[in-house]
């Protein structure tokens, strides 16, 4: 068969570039219109015309040709639809029926970058009765969902169809994760399922989600989906996702502004980073408390400022707090919101200090001298990698003395415990500094220069949570020891997360993903009995004692 | 010795709104124009809410007070204050506004009254603006430690409370989280902790802010001076001691309810004395005409003007701004008001012009708060005119009134409590005589003004340079402690 009865080679335009064809599945995307003769000129939809007549085979061997020449022509998206919705094998389209046969459905596509797409619904048949699972873009590339689709129990769906429960993998629910090789618009999505008698089915996706904040809200509320399942099987697929929107979030936050209030010290030996989130009040607060401390007025303050919305109003609200009480700080603000570890990474970056001590707004002290002490107590240990003080509620019970890890027979995460938590501030097995697996970065002081080497605190975190175990426990595998300072106190009024499904979920997805990456190490901290919060509680029952050699407080090594 | 300058900051003006700690503040501060070597300046923070009128010239945040010398208004108009945290959130109003006149006037020491409505960050202000002064402030009650307008009584069942916590407070405000409470108390802790010497007016209230953590060597005791009265109301010479009269503002603090209740227990006979009856409780009650006539005549003939319903005790309430309050106490007054009938006159509010008269009037007076009270006023009233008080046995009530000595005490908020004290006070031969001559010498202004002025003195000598924020103990101390010996 030949392209036209007069010439043996057509050309046509597509986006900003020419499809040429000759004959069968024999197809070019060229830049330049060829200047040869004999070549007919068509429109695309004349070509289309011509090249609908050609085999099944032969109609998906040219679309494929036709993606890879131009899927990265931004113009040529809605030439190549015509292309695919032209060319491509045509299926029964899903009908969704209690009493026709089991359909399927996609209820969630979500771009969670320019070549990755999220997807998820549920099909009316277990995984061992399905050949194939083709996502098709728009432009008409295709992607196998299949081997990497993880099915999750729909209970709904099998009731619908009055079934059986199907759970964990057999279930009828289903999500993946899809990369393709060019960006797509988010309209135009079709799911094809084929079964293993060799029937295929068609279905329209619904229109993506494509709006960063959007996708990111949607795939944190996915977490939820796992609730109910101990395989957390969506969670791997959701891991994937959220921590390419995350990153690609965070790579986005810059600093934006920072603002100087003051005359900062000449050569600081500490930089103290304050994230600010919500209580934007807690600068007044803490400026209230630190006026009253020389040291704070030695060190290097940066307050960074994670809400970029508020920023206008809050940098002159900084300026007039510092007409006010005169302690030189510096304010940082952001161009979009980043999170607890962004935030404290790039406060670290502008640190000028010889020692970094991350605070939180929520850190109020109850007597000056506190930073000096904390540093004396850390240059007087041997590779050390952080310290972290006695921090204490406001009714004088205990919030930190230290944490360690915690997993419940039968459990399959770790958790972050504190030691002693709620008890009294003078109970004694928390007045004795100790080697600790981790500590809290409520307030932690740590070297900069190791901090950096580190690459700072970790953010696939969600929401902020685990960074400091974590950091932690990158100390510990770099050699480095983690110290509680029982003779160091300060006040911390750690805010009450109030629960919802959301929070929960997230919360959750943070010690699964706190577990991936430590299991192992976690393991063999708490198989030493000795960091066990009873042991140590019966250990540490008396009286607290001195040794001079770790900088005039109790210490026990 | 070139003269000093003391300014005084206070909430209010007692020529705005009437009020205990603002009028002694207004007269203290006359009392120190005087004081040789001393210049007396008093802020006094007028417009909105307690004015309907606020601030009317650009460009300044006062307004001197016409026809008095050193006297001066502070607006606050268009300023947000926080009454949680108590502080002004737009700190243009402290450094950019109040600074100007804060360096303009360069006092030596700055009296704080109050700081109500303008914020306890005024004293970093003051202190950044006046390295070198002395800052002194005076405790009216217990606004620092209780959010519940300083008066320390639970808000969910009106019993006195013994002490802040942040639970506890939560308990009273549950709209406000216990680390909210730890905010607020470390923000004016922060603030406070830059006074020199603090004045308190009764050894209860410091007692109260030694245990909230003010160092008790920073607190000196000193009570409230009076300037003399004109005219000192003169004895009674009725037969009978039964008049009791109820001076001050009518909230639910003040237990004016408590009184009302009181006085309709009377009758019973549980609350009775029977060993002790009314000399004339059989003398027959003059009603209508023959009551006016009697009236006309005792007052020709100089003597007792018979009660309206003469035939028990009656009692006076002097007091203004009921209307003020909150429906339900308002109409519970109302209730027991109208339940006494002829046994109660309601007078209204008063000049303090007319105290001698009033306090003629009258044989005793009551003092039913159920909060603590730090100095009440009331209680220097009635003592400078000779009337022994009955109060409730708590705070500063129970301090500055000694029981059987110059005044009786009751259980706080017992209504029956207080009808048998009262009971005892009307019907007791020659109690009344006995506690009034058991009242002591109000503490006079001159001596007040000479304790303050030796106080001033005292910790701007004890200062070779600008206090420190963290240590402003050892050389305030030491002044104190030169005062209070």
């Amino acid at each position: 068969m030949s392209p036209t009865s007069a010439a043996s080679v057509a050309v046509a335009p597509i986006g900003t570039r020419w499809l040429r064809w000759a004959g069968g599945s024999r197809v070019t995307v060229l830049r330049e219109l060829p200047d040869a003769p004999g070549e007919v000129e068509l429109r695309l939809s004349e070509l289309l015309v011509e090249l609908a007549g050609l085999s099944p085979t032969e109609r998906r061997d040219v679309v494929d040709a036709v993606v890879l020449g131009c899927g990265d022509d931004p113009d040529a998206s809605s030439d190549l639809r015509r292309v695919r919705d032209a060319l491509r094998d045509r299926h029964p389209h899903v009908v969704v029926g209690a009493d026709g046969p089991r359909g399927c459905s996609v209820e969630v596509l979500a771009r969670v970058d320019a070549h990755t797409w999220y997807v998820r619904g549920w099909i009316g048949r277990p995984r061992h009765e399905l050949t194939s699972m083709v996502l098709v873009s728009p432009l008409g590339e295709r992607v196998e969902l299949g081997s990497t689709a993880a099915r999750y129990a729909r209970s709904d769906v099998d009731r619908f169809y009055g079934l059986a429960p199907h759970r964990g993998a057999d279930g009828l629910g289903v999500a993946a994760v899809g990369r393709f090789a060019h960006a797509a618009p988010p309209v135009g999505w079709l799911l094809e399922v084929t079964g293993r008698d060799g029937s295929t089915q068609e279905l329209t996706c619904p229109d993506a989600l494509a709006e960063p904040t959007e996708v990111r809200r949607l795939l944190l509320g996915e977490l939820a989906l796992d609730e109910m399942d101990d395989d957390r099987v969506l969670t791997a697929v959701l891991h994937d996702a959220l921590q390419r929107t995350e990153e690609a979030r965070r790579a986005t936050v810059e600093l934006d502004h920072v603002d100087v209030h003051g005359t900062p010290p000449e050569d600081p030996d500490v930089t103290v980073v304050v994230p600010l989130y919500g209580r934007l009040d807690f600068l007044e607060h803490q400026l209230a408390q630190f006026v009253h401390d020389p040291a704070m007025a030695a060190s290097d303050l940066v307050w960074v400022l994670d809400q970029p919305e508020h920023a206008d109003a809050f940098r002159a609200e900084a300026r007039r707090l510092h007409r006010l009480y005169g302690v030189p700080f510096r304010l940082a603000t952001v161009t979009a919101n980043g999170g607890f570890s962004v935030a404290n990474n790039l406060g670290a970056g502008l640190a000028r200090g010889r020692l970094l001590l991350l605070c939180n707004s929520d850190i109020l002290p109850n007597a000056p001298g506190w930073l000096p002490q904390l540093v004396h107590f850390h240059d007087h240990l041997p590779a050390v990698g952080a310290v972290s003080p006695k921090l204490v509620f406001e009714d004088g019970s205990l919030q930190h003395a230290g944490m360690y890890f915690e997993r419940p027979a039968g459990e399959a995460l770790w958790s972050n415990e504190h030691y002693f938590k709620g008890l009294r501030r003078d109970f004694a097995p928390a007045c004795v500094s100790r080697p600790v697996p981790a500590v809290t970065a409520a307030c932690l002081l740590t070297d900069r220069r190791l901090f950096e080497d580190l690459g700072g605190l970790r953010g696939q975190f969600l929401q902020g949570d685990f960074e400091d175990s974590d950091y932690c426990l990158r100390l510990r595998t770099a050699g480095r020891d983690v110290w509680y300072a029982a003779d160091v106190e300060l006040l911390h009024l750690e805010g009450m997360s109030y629960p919802n499904e959301l929070r929960a979920a997230v919360g959750r997805y943070n010690k699964w993903l706190h577990t991936q990456l430590w299991d192992g190490v976690i393991s063999d901290i708490m198989a030493d009995p000795s960091v066990r919060p009873g042991r140590v509680a019966a250990e540490l029952a008396g009286p607290a004692t001195s040794d001079e050699s770790a900088g005039s407080v109790g210490v026990r090594q | 010795m070139s003269e000093r300058t003391v300014l005084s900051i206070v909430h209010n003006h007692p020529g705005i709104r009437p009020g205990g700690a603002e009028g002694y503040a207004l007269e203290l501060h006359r009392a120190m124009a005087a004081a040789p070597g001393w210049r007396s300046v008093l802020l006094a923070k007028a417009g909105p809410p307690l004015a309907r009128s606020g601030r009317v010239h650009e460009g300044t945040v006062v307004e001197a007070v016409a026809g008095s010398a050193d006297e001066y208004l502070l607006f606050t108009d268009g300023y947000t204050y926080d009454w949680f945290r108590g502080t002004i959130t737009d700190k243009d109003f402290l450094t950019r506004h109040l600074r100007k006149f804060l360096e303009a006037v360069r006092p030596d020491v700055v009296h704080l009254q109050h700081t109500l409505f303008v914020g306890y960050d005024l004293l970093r202000e003051i202190r950044t603006t006046l390295p070198d002064a002395a800052i002194v402030y005076t405790l009216h009650e217990y606004a620092p430690i209780c959010f519940r307008d300083g008066q320390m009584v639970r808000t969910f069942d009106d019993e006195p409370c013994t002490g802040s916590s942040p639970r506890a407070c939560h308990e009273c405000f549950p709209e406000h989280s216990p680390r909210d409470f730890e905010l607020r108390r470390r923000f004016i802790q922060s603030q406070l902790s830059l006074v020199d010497a603090f004045v308190a007016p009764s050894r209860f209230l410091r007692q109260r802010y030694v245990e909230w953590g003010i160092p008790e060597e920073r607190i000196l005791y000193e009570d409230n001076g009076r300037v003399p009265p004109v005219r000192v109301a003169a004895p009674a010479t009725r037969r009978t001691r039964d008049r009791i009269a109820f001076f001050g503002q009518v909230t639910r603090f003040k237990g004016l309810d408590v009184l009302l209740e009181a006085m309709a227990m009377l009758d019973d006979p549980e609350v009775r004395d029977p060993a002790a009856e009314p000399a004339d409780a059989t003398r027959p009650r003059l009603r209508g005409e023959a009551a006016e006539v009697a009236a006309i005549m005792s007052a020709l003939l100089g003597t007792d003007p018979p009660d309206p319903a003469r035939g028990g005790p009656h009692l006076y309430v002097h007091g203004a701004n009921l209307d003020l309050q909150v429906g339900d106490y308002r109409e519970r007054v109302a209730g027991l008001v109208d339940r006494l009938g002829d046994r109660v006159t309601m007078m209204g509010s008063y000049r303090p012009a007319e105290l001698p008269d009033l306090m003629e009037q009258v044989d005793w007076v009551v003092v039913p708060s159920v909060w603590w009270e730090n100095a009440p006023l009331v209680i220097q009233e009635a003592f400078t005119h000779g009337r022994p008080v009955i109060c409730s046995d708590i705070g500063g009530m129970a301090e500055k009134v000694t029981d059987g000595v110059d005044g009786l005490h009751f259980r706080t908020g017992d209504a029956r409590s207080l009808a048998k004290v009262l009971s005892r006070a009307v019907s007791e031969d020659g109690l009344w005589e006995r506690l009034r001559g058991g009242i002591s010498a109000v503490h006079s202004m001159q001596d007040h003004v000479q304790r303050l002025t030796g106080l001033y003195a005292g910790l701007l000598e004890r200062r070779p340079e600008p206090l420190g924020d963290a240590s402003p103990g050892d050389s305030s101390a030491a002044a104190l402690q030169e005062v209070t010996r």
